[in-house]
């Protein structure tokens, strides 16, 4: 009998030591990553960091602005100046750092309103970062010149991605519906959307709410992302 | 010797899993902790049913098994209803975790008539 006591009571704590031992280690695993477990708390630390965002926004937006205006005073001075100053302009306008205007189409893509066949077919119905990156893909192709979703201009340096279950559009996280305003010649655009067996066609099978409209007159902001280039060094000649 | 065996096994496993870094998705942690205590329990339990002198290996196994599923399933369902359930489990084990500890304590004491017989030669 105290044979069989120790090898049962040798065989739980064998499982003892190895649940304990997992115990710890997903214990250390998991915490750094947040600061708390609180889903309470990590709503505020959500909401402070959505505000220091904003705030860090408007301040980009504003040093923008001075930087424009040292720019103005520099083109009121000489000629050489005013010229590179014009160029400079006109970069600063390619590359989406300035607000645009003209016309274009608007596009809105809604979730799927079909009824779910079965909850692991879910996310099939649900419009995803890629859905909207080919959306862009397409618009870029027929030469759209400028780009917003949901108020997020688009730049080279822009990205879609999804993080947990938002879309984020230049690490900005949007949500559905989607609103995609792009500038360009809102035929070609109207029709390179429309394309048989395009983009909207693959919308319109999975279920999404999509809509294009033409425009006659589209307003962009500027991008209001990370720019500056800390690794690519210019090689020289063009 | 009857629980330097199972203490050492203890050891031996436990270093074994730690250092060999695995962690289990954070989905199954409740589960995990229910179980470490499912564990906890039925160990304290046959220490406690050891020294009573009336352990009987069938019990003590059957009973570990079944209060870990037992737990396990309680916990699942919590998931599912939204409702912790689990801590149904966690203050059941805690609870019969204590009572045995006391048990053994008061055994573990009445197992050394030395001590109490110095105890009371020197009141």
């Amino acid at each position: 009998m105290k044979k069989e006591l120790t090898i049962s009571l040798t065989i739980v704590s064998l499982m003892l030591g190895v649940l304990l031992a997992l115990g710890v280690r997903t214990q250390q695993t998991y915490t750094p990553i947040l600061p708390t477990s609180n889903p309470r708390q990590l709503a505020i630390i959500i909401k402070d960091l959505q505000d220091t965002n904003k705030k860090l926004q408007e301040e980009i937006k504003a040093l923008r602005n001075r930087i424009t205006v040292y720019e103005d005073m520099l083109a009121s001075g000489k000629g050489a100046i005013q010229t590179l100053n014009e160029q400079l302009q006109s970069l600063k306008v390619q590359m989406g750092l300035t607000g645009v205007m003209g016309p274009g189409v608007i596009v809105t893509v809604n979730d799927s309103n079909v009824r779910v066949p079965s909850p692991e077919l879910q996310n099939f119905y649900i419009v995803h970062d890629y859905d909207l990156l080919q959306l862009v893909n397409e618009l870029k192709s027929a030469g759209a010149e400028a780009i917003a979703i949901n108020g997020q201009r688009l730049s080279f340096y822009s990205s879609i991605r999804c993080v947990g279950n938002v879309i984020q559009v230049n690490q900005v996280p949007i949500a559905s519906p989607y609103k995609i305003e792009a500038i360009g010649d809102p035929d070609v655009l109207y029709s390179g959307l429309n394309l048989p067996g395009g983009i909207l066609d693959y919308f319109k099978r999975v279920g999404f709410q999509v809509s294009v409209k033409k425009a006659e007159q589209i307003v962009l902001p500027p991008y209001t992302g990370m720019t500056g280039l800390r690794f690519a060094q210019p090689t020289g000649g063009s | 010797m009857l629980f330097i065996i199972p203490l050492l096994g203890f050891l031996l496993s436990f270093l074994l899993v730690y250092f060999a870094h695995i962690a289990v998705p954070l989905h199954f942690a409740t589960y995990l902790s229910v179980a470490i205590l499912a564990a906890l329990d039925s160990l304290m339990g046959g220490i406690r049913a050891g020294l009573e002198r009336k352990f009987d290996n069938l019990i003590f196994l059957t009973g570990f098994f079944v209060n870990s599923i037992a737990a396990a399933l309680l916990a699942w369902i919590g998931d599912f209803l939204g409702v912790p359930l689990y801590l149904a489990a966690v203050i059941a084990f805690g609870v019969r975790i204590f009572q045995n500890l006391s048990l053994i304590r008061r055994l573990v004491l009445q197992e050394y008539p030395a001590r109490r017989d110095k105890s009371e030669r020197t009141r």
